[in-house]
């Protein structure tokens, strides 16, 4: 065996590992990462470690912790959201036909044609961290992230706001007797994956 | 005009033919359904501007069986080309708050009880006939432009006094001082056109991406679009419009005017100002001494020296601004190529230097000749639908007449008493009291000068909105010869407090026309009643003047001795003040064709009422010119604005120089009124959020609004809240020297306050922030500052000594 050979064999061989190293790690953040959790609501989680003082490190987190800890804007993204969701699967014949999908669709918006409110927290404001699931309709968890029913615009949270408040309280809601047009018809077809 | 536009345009103008016979909604020209619409659903689609803020926005309408089920937003309006925000999506919701109010109410042994119309109208009239020097009318800019029309011949015309003020004069009469002592008349030259534009767009205190979403993503959609607009916040916190911008210079609080003279002192060291432009259109001013809203004219070499302190260390170390950052913005305004845009509201109005900090933009924009092309222009926005239509063009001021006229001025008064046709000296010279004075009078006993007795409120909610509440407000209801007449759609903190209640009919339950923040003119049509006996505000002054008609006032007669509002159909009088004869004639077009004749002295052209009715409004001056009636987007340049002298570039044809010269000011920086100290350590601003509008009563009443955001809270930095011991969500205590208020705190909120700085939203009426605020005010606009003010924040329960 030349030098040469020795050294692409060695050379194979690292990658070798390297590569299976790289699969070994994904797996468990996949296993770990995709594990469910019990869901967390409510703002008093979001507060459960003190904002550093200046000059600290930022604390690192487990990837087991990480959907549980405030990292930042969405981080309660995932709490309560994914229930709130239609089921994924069988797209636009299940929504078109569910009763269930549909009311749950006309429960989010006043009127056909009002943007839906959003079923789970939000801190994020710009359009590219709200697309990152809703671009392509993400399916996480078994459901379906809604895909926008429009163009692309820059500032989502103009027309969308959560369903429930960061900072809960307020006085009773005073009754509405707005009757939307539209809403909850039970002849009305659900475009797919709309929100 | 290609053949689809005459074709369209055709269509249009025999709809209108149509719309001029009818009173309202019936055979009202409609719009296409938008693209939702089956059409089939026997729903019809109407046009209208969004309830909500001065941006302006048009929405189709459309109603079924009497109520108005969806909005979709409209398409071919320019302002908004068919997006809206979340609030406009959800305006229809504010018709149906259960709680409407729905018939006049009386207080009767400390209560409000239902009385009938006929009964309200005989209370007005008595209080009028009792005290007529004491009678002040109190409206807004969500007054209709036939409403405040209305309104200002009830009282200038009719009772010959001039005790009127709008709530504008707390949102954006320092804009109007600043554009007045700047250009010589109101209103930006610049419109929404230059948003699409600009290269640069500097955000003076302003947070558009919540309070104007519509212009903002307007905007940052271009950068979709592959162009490149560079977004510049200028602010005392971190907003939802700051995550946008390229760069977010957080400066102390007052010091905005600093920072605008160190920019000017940069541009005229480094000679990248625009000399040409400076030299044949501008002109210099300073300070008198006491000041005065117009100053004395000085030489360049003058305003030069007065700006030579304000070097970029100085500046640094007055507004927390690094110098590198001021260096940047005069490069950009050095640079002749670029077209910057500056957009202000609340954030340089809501200030005791409100004039001062708007001329030093307007200075900016002129001294480096960033002024007049398409993308170059100062613009200042309104928060209210018709602050401009309304407000400043109708003038409900204490001191203007229509038009931009002012009480003291003879020649005005006899104009307007002519297109009035009421006898010679009726009008009074005397101004009558502004908006903090008026309240100030009324919260003070009579024998202690409190010389206004009534006040009747339409289309706002002083009890929650003027500043210092404990000391404008809250008194006069305890005090037995005050007495408060309100007008509203539901049950506010003014109307808990008044003693007549008066239930009004809202947005499209009555005919209507706004003026938005770009000068635009929108009228729409009535699509559905209002709720009992809810009735339009404007026929409430007719009936009111009626009545007093009726018994004998002498203001309420014209020189021929008819009806002040006189209004006649097929030659015979219509009689308006009986509401269900009100809509036999359409009375906004009526009042509207009456007003439009006096907005030409300052060259605010307004078309026919008929033109209205086929725009999605017209920005003025509209001007017509063979048989087509054209707006203008670009004030006092030649190329767009007809009243330019041919051949010229600019024109500043109402220079308060009488030269054709805009003013370029200086202003010194000076320091604020209350600044924090060691008992009240903390800065508080108080303004808006993106889901509430005004003081709430309309956008709390609808959920998905109200779910978002149920409550006010103060946003705190984590640093103070750590120092506090206060944690998210906490009930803390924050008071200042005039009252004091628990409200939630939200560490890492969506705003994001400096150490030592306070912010809290005014929306919520169980949270009163204005109990905190400062009544202290503009010396020319009289516009009070609600931005900054010095706060201590604690826990509650706990003593601040015990904590020392």
């Amino acid at each position: 065996m030349t030098r040469d050979e020795m050294r692409e064999r060695f050379g194979a061989r690292l990658l070798q590992v390297g590569v299976f190293a790289v699969i070994a790690a994904a797996f468990a953040g996949l296993v770990t990462g995709t594990r469910q959790v019990p869901p967390q609501r409510g703002y008093t989680a979001a507060v459960a470690a003190p904002p550093p003082a200046p000059g600290d490190a930022p604390r690192a987190v487990s990837y087991l912790g990480w959907r549980t800890t405030r990292l930042g804007p969405n981080a309660d993204l995932y709490e309560g959201a994914f229930e709130a969701l239609i089921p994924h699967g069988k797209g636009e014949e299940l929504l078109a036909q569910n009763p269930e999908a549909l009311a749950a669709r006309a429960a989010r918006r006043a009127y056909e044609g009002a943007p839906p409110t959003i079923p789970h927290r939000v801190e994020a404001i710009a359009t590219n961290e709200c697309i990152a699931c809703h671009d392509h309709g993400a399916a996480v968890f078994g459901k379906t992230a809604p895909i926008p029913g429009h163009r692309e615009r820059s500032v989502c949270t103009q027309c969308h706001v959560p369903e429930q408040a960061a900072i809960p309280g307020g006085p009773p809601l005073t009754e509405n007797t707005f009757a939307g047009l539209g809403a909850a018809s039970p002849s009305h077809t659900a475009p797919p994956l709309e929100p | 005009m290609d053949r689809r536009d005459f074709v369209k345009g055709a269509a249009m103008a025999a709809a209108t033919l149509a719309a001029a016979r009818l009173a309202h909604g019936q055979g009202a020209p409609l719009v296409d359904p938008p693209r939702l619409s089956k059409g089939k659903d026997g729903v019809r689609w109407q046009k209208a501007p969004c309830r909500f803020c001065g941006t302006g926005c048009h929405v189709q309408v459309g109603t079924r069986e009497g109520k108005v089920v969806a909005v979709a937003g409209d398409p071919d309006a320019a302002v908004n080309r068919g997006l809206l925000c979340v609030k406009g999506y959800h305006v229809p919701l504010a018709l149906y708050g259960q709680d409407r109010l729905t018939r006049p109410l009386l207080r009767k042994n400390g209560r409000l009880e239902p009385i009938s119309w006929d009964e309200a109208l005989d209370v007005i009239a008595d209080r009028v006939l009792k005290d007529p020097a004491g009678f002040a009318m109190y409206g807004s800019g969500q007054w209709t432009i036939p409403e405040g029309y209305a309104a200002m011949k009830f009282v200038k015309g009719g009772l010959g006094t001039n005790q009127l003020d709008p709530n504008a004069r707390l949102c954006m009469a320092s804009a109007v001082t600043g554009f007045l002592s700047t250009y010589g008349v109101d209103e930006p030259a610049g419109c929404y056109d230059d948003l699409d534009a600009c290269d640069v767009l500097i955000l003076w205190g302003n947070n558009p991406a919540e309070m104007h979403p519509v212009l903002f993503s307007r905007v940052v959609d271009r950068r979709a679009r592959g162009q490149k607009v560079e977004i510049i916040d200028i602010g005392t916190r971190r907003t939802r419009s700051s995550t946008f911008c390229q760069h977010v210079l957080q400066f102390k609080p007052n010091t905005d005017l600093a920072i605008a003279n160190g920019i000017a002192h940069l541009l005229l060291e480094n000679g990248t100002y625009d000399r040409d432009f400076v030299e044949r259109h501008c002109a210099f001013k300073a300070d008198t001494s006491p000041a005065t809203l117009h100053g004395r004219s000085v030489a360049f070499d003058e305003y030069k020296k007065l700006l030579a302190p304000y070097t970029p260390e100085r500046v640094a170390e007055i507004s927390g601004v690094p110098a590198e950052d001021l260096r940047m913005l005069a490069d950009r305004f050095g640079q002749r190529d670029l077209r910057i845009t500056s957009l202000w509201c609340m954030g340089m109005n809501q200030h005791t230097r409100g004039t001062a900090i708007n001329n030093l933009v307007h200075g900016l924009h002129l001294l480096s000749g960033h002024f007049g092309r398409p993308g170059d222009a100062p613009t200042s926005l309104t928060g209210q639908p018709s602050a401009c239509g309304t407000v400043r063009e109708v003038g409900t001021l204490a001191h203007a007449l229509p038009g931009g006229r002012v009480v003291d001025n003879a020649e005005h008064r006899a104009q307007m008493e002519d297109l009035w046709n009421v006898p010679r000296g009726r009008i009074s010279e005397k101004p009558g009291y502004h908006t903090v004075e008026m309240w100030k009078r009324f919260s003070t006993p009579t024998e202690q000068g409190g010389d206004i007795h009534t006040i009747w409120v339409q289309v706002t909610n002083p009890g929650h909105t003027l500043p210092n509440t404990n000391a404008l407000f809250t008194p006069s209801r305890s005090l037995p010869d005050k007495f408060l007449i309100v007008s509203d759609v539901y049950p506010t903190e003014t109307t808990r407090a008044a003693d007549l209640v008066l239930p009004s009919a809202l947005w499209v339950e009555k005919n209507g026309m706004f003026g938005n923040s770009e000068r635009r003119t929108q009228q729409w049509f009535k699509m559905v009643e209002p709720p009992g006996e809810a009735r339009d505000d404007a026929w409430q002054i007719i009936a009111v003047a009626r009545r007093l008609f009726d018994r004998g006032h002498p203001g309420m007669r014209d020189r021929d001795g008819r009806f002040l509002f006189h209004m006649e159909k097929d030659g015979k009088p219509v009689p308006t003040w009986d509401f269900r004869r009100y809509y036999d004639i359409n009375v906004d077009e009526r009042l509207f064709d009456e007003y439009r004749k006096s907005t030409e002295l300052k060259h605010k052209h307004l078309a026919p009422y008929a033109e209205y009715v086929k725009a999605r409004g017209l920005r003025w001056p509209v001007v017509e010119k063979d048989g087509v009636w054209r707006e203008t987007r670009f004030r006092f340049a030649g190329f767009d604005d007809p009243f330019v002298k041919r051949g010229e570039p600019f024109e500043f044809y109402h220079s308060p120089t009488k030269d054709g010269r805009a003013q370029i000011w200086f202003r010194p920086y000076e320091p604020p009124p209350e600044s924090p100290d060691g008992e009240y350590p903390f800065w508080l601003c108080t303004g808006r959020v993106l889901e509430h509008w005004h003081s709430g009563t309309l956008t709390m009443r609808i959920p998905q609004l109200r779910n978002a955001m149920p409550g006010a809270y103060v946003e705190l930095h984590p640093d103070d809240a750590r120092a506090l011991g206060v944690s998210n969500g906490e009930i803390v205590v924050v008071e200042t020297r005039r009252g004091r208020l628990e409200v939630p705190a939200w560490i890492d909120g969506r705003g994001a306050p400096p150490r030592g700085s306070l912010f809290i939203p005014f929306f919520d009426e169980r949270r009163l922030v204005n109990q905190l605020t400062l009544e202290a005010h503009d010396p020319f606009s009289k516009q009070p500052d609600y931005k900054k003010c010095a706060a201590r924040v604690r826990r509650r329960g706990e003593t601040l000594e015990a904590r020392r």
